[in-house]
């Protein structure tokens, strides 16, 4: 009985270790993944004209989830609802924010380059978005930092810190 | 009018929706200033809305959602727009602007932080040419025609429907239905909007949206061959230089020009000089009390030799 429990404690608190694990490595992939889509939104706006809900549109069909919900989620209320993109935008990044591995950080630059969505002219709005994608880079940089350093330790911790509450209880 | 209210923020809109739908059919032009109440104007009458005691105030934030629904959301598509200073929404209204503008290299580049929108409302009227194309013809032919009249006297109304009826052909005169080429420098004559014209023409007009109209006149002749051009508001040297080309290409004109009365017109050298010259075979005066037009036919020996009739 004792070895059963023993077992389920170790295997609890290793699937601890990894999850924390891969949700690093998951925040490295968003990251990327934001880039990839603000660099097909600079695509559809300055180049292609597209109006901005078809442009959130297109970027959306382009990307995987969870961003390509919160893309589709801003041309959905961009065609329906009768606010300013700023709005919508923000507020659809609060609500969307929770079901992503991304940390204030990114939120922050998500959010600062919603204030001017679409209310500046082509080239200040293509500034925004280089700014946007800029910052984008140095915090894939970080995260991939932060993965190499953590990932290993969480997943040995999770094994080892299973290892040791057994340990103790015995 | 349902497309004006649709760039207009809701509870604007409801304000005027409220408004006897007589008045709401008479409206010409919405002006909303930022910090300022919501003037709405009809041809006979300037008022407030709701009411003058209790006004609705326009402000900042409705300034930029008004922006927001006029570009849906995409200023950055607005470039040359926002340098004209008015946008052309779809059916053929027009938003004139006014803000901080912003240069570069000693141009203007734009408007930026937008505090007055000017909505002026267009409307086709069916019909308004048709008493005058009895004369505006000969023989099965279009003649070359000079509309004159002051500002808001309805002028290019008339030419509207005179480009109309043109592409249409009038079968009761027995005139064809010919090629009509319209430049349109100011986008007022056809209300483009991305180069599809917004009024209705009938099959076979061309439209160069806000191209400039010397430039424009030889665009067409070469690239369009049309039978008649028609253009708004004459009066530069180069539109008359480029008529004169035109006339010669064998294309018939119809333009407009700014003043009261022939006399009046007669002032200005280009437009004295084409009429002299005979290149003008009629002339429609319009009155801009009575809306109503003076067809007069200039003299058509004064044609210099040279200048090939067919």
């Amino acid at each position: 009985m004792k070895l059963v429990g023993a077992l389920l404690i170790i295997l609890t608190t290793t699937v601890f270790g990894w999850e924390f694990a891969t949700r690093l490595a998951r925040r490295t992939k968003q990251i990327r993944y934001l880039k990839i889509a603000f660099e097909a939104l600079e695509t559809e706006m300055v180049f292609g004209m597209t109006p901005l809900p078809y442009a959130c549109e297109k970027v959306a069909n382009q990307l995987s989830s969870p961003l390509s919900q919160f893309f589709h989620e801003v041309s959905k209320k961009l065609k329906e609802e009768e606010r300013t993109a700023r709005d919508i935008w923000c507020n659809t990044l609060e609500k969307w924010k929770k079901t992503t591995d991304l940390e204030a950080s990114e939120i922050n630059i998500l959010n600062q380059f919603g204030q001017t969505l679409g209310e500046q002219d082509l080239e200040n709005q293509r500034k925004q978005i280089r700014l946007a994608i800029s910052y984008f880079d140095q915090e894939e940089k970080q995260a991939m930092e932060s993965q190499k350093k953590f990932e290993s330790m969480y997943k040995s911790l999770g094994f080892l810190g299973g290892v040791l509450i057994v340990l103790i209880m015995l | 009018m349902k497309e004006v209210f649709q760039v207009l923020p809701e509870k604007i809109r409801k304000i005027i929706l409220k408004l006897p739908e007589k008045t709401i059919n008479e409206i010409e032009e919405i002006r909303l200033r930022v910090n300022r109440p919501v003037e709405v104007r009809t041809h006979t009458a300037t008022f407030v809305v709701p009411n003058s005691a209790t006004p609705f105030i326009f402000i900042e934030s409705d300034s930029a959602l008004m922006l927001s629904l006029l570009s849906q959301h995409s200023v950055y598509r607005l470039e040359e727009e926002l340098k004209r200073g008015y946008i052309t929404i779809s059916g053929g209204h027009r938003v004139g602007l006014a803000g901080r503008v912003v240069m570069e290299k000693g141009e203007v580049k734009g408007i930026r932080d937008i505090s007055s929108f000017n909505i002026r409302v267009a409307r086709q009227k069916y019909g308004v040419a048709k008493s005058y194309l009895t004369q505006l013809q000969q023989r099965g032919n279009w003649c070359h025609t000079l509309i004159i009249g002051p500002p808001k006297s309805g002028k290019t109304t008339l030419l509207r429907d005179i480009a109309r009826e043109i592409s249409k052909g009038v079968g009761s005169l027995k005139v064809e239905a010919k090629n009509v080429g319209i430049i349109d420098e100011r986008s007022e004559i056809a209300g483009s909007v991305k180069g599809i014209p917004q009024h209705d023409f009938g099959v076979k007009v061309d439209i160069l949206d806000s191209c400039p109209k010397a430039e424009g006149l030889m665009m067409m002749i070469r690239s369009m061959s049309p039978e008649v051009l028609v253009v708004d508001e004459i009066g530069r040297k180069e539109d008359g230089d480029a008529i004169m080309e035109a006339v010669h290409a064998g294309v018939t004109i119809f333009a407009s020009v700014h003043g009261d009365c022939l006399e009046d017109v007669k002032a200005r050298p280009t437009i004295a000089s084409l009429i002299e010259l005979g290149f003008f075979q009629r002339a429609i005066e319009l009155n801009v009390h009575s809306k109503r037009g003076i067809v007069k036919k200039l003299d058509l020996k004064k044609r210099v030799s040279g200048v090939i009739r067919t």
